[in-house]
């Protein structure tokens, strides 16, 4: 069973960042999948990168896999007139993350369980 | 005065550090082989097709760069190539003992981090790309904007247009507002043009 956990901006916020860092990389360590609202600079990115591959055992967490999914306002009814908005996506390093052609993602975990999410 | 200092400095050759930076696999030490070759007559660079060759920060001092009439002295910088993960059994589908897969694992890993604190040292970065895949990964975003943050210098390689499915444009039309250079590291095609880049950015 995967776990999917979605992080908005506003809780985000409040955690300190190297907390929040250590909080990504301790629930993709354990398997679950991190969703969270875009609230990282380029920088902020490059330093959870850093922070998450020192926290690597090599054998049993390979880091984690990221992707950054942005959804435009005019495409969706519930933010119609509102901002576009973007996630961040965290999964397992051993993971495969694709981008099916309807727009779904789908992240392949490594023991064969398959999260498709309908962003 | 201004006179004396200009007559004092008028032959001081300028030096820059000149830092290859990029995703795995995209060609960083061939093109730093290229320059080295290029500039000092050998190639100084360690080279493989088994991913993650290069696992700590190489530096070759005192090359002397020219392209045109301007010349530098410049600080030659090969970096471990960036990932967010790195799984030891790639390494074992190389042809790798378990053991040294793990092994080569764990300095891969030290070297991505060491790569990602070094980019606050750079004064101009070459960003390797690959022109045969799509520039969408997470990584090269992460990395340019990082380095646009900090208001590095930075010059976009498309590099490995030698192969048929290269799509330098594509590259072009992702990063409209910074200059992209495509090359061939192996054959040298457009090596030309990214050292006329390199002097006119220092």
């Amino acid at each position: 069973m995967t776990n999917l956990e979605f992080i908005t901006a506003n809780r985000a916020l409040k955690i300190p960042r190297l907390e929040l860092y250590d909080f990504i990389v301790q629930r993709v360590l354990n398997d679950k999948i991190v969703i969270i609202e875009e609230i990282f600079s380029p920088a902020e990115k490059m330093q959870l990168i850093a922070r998450s591959l020192e926290k690597s055992s090599t054998k049993d967490y390979y880091g984690f896999k990221m992707i950054q999914i942005k959804i435009k306002s005019e495409n969706n009814r519930l933010l119609r007139g509102k901002k576009d908005i973007q996630f961040n996506l965290f999964a397992p390093g051993s993971s495969v993350i694709e981008q099916n052609e309807d727009g779904h993602y789908s992240v392949k975990m490594d023991g064969g369980n398959v999260v498709t999410a309908a962003l | 005065m201004n006179g004396i200092l200009e007559r004092l400095f008028k032959n001081t050759i300028k030096q820059a550090s000149v830092c290859l930076i990029g995703e795995v696999n995209t060609g960083k030490s061939t093109l730093a082989n290229r320059i080295a070759l290029d500039f000092t007559g050998e190639e100084t660079f360690d080279v493989s097709e088994v991913p993650h060759e290069t696992r700590e920060i190489n530096k070759l001092e005192h090359v002397n760069f020219s392209a045109g009439k301007r010349k530098l002295d410049v600080t030659l910088i090969d970096t471990p190539g960036i990932a967010t993960s790195i799984d030891y059994r790639e390494f074992i589908e190389h042809g790798l003992t378990e053991e040294d897969a793990i092994k080569r694992a764990k300095e891969a890993t030290s070297g991505v981090v060491s790569a990602i604190k070094f980019l606050k040292e750079i004064d101009i970065a070459l960003v390797l790309m690959d022109s045969t895949k799509a520039p969408f990964d997470q990584v090269s975003l992460t990395l340019m904007g990082a380095l646009e943050m900090q208001k590095t210098k930075s010059i976009i390689v498309a590099n490995k247009t030698d192969l048929d499915n290269a799509k330098p444009d594509l590259i072009r039309s992702t990063f409209p507002h910074l200059k992209v250079i495509p090359i061939s590291a192996l054959n040298g095609d457009g090596i030309d043009n990214l050292y006329q880049e390199i002097v006119s950015v220092a």
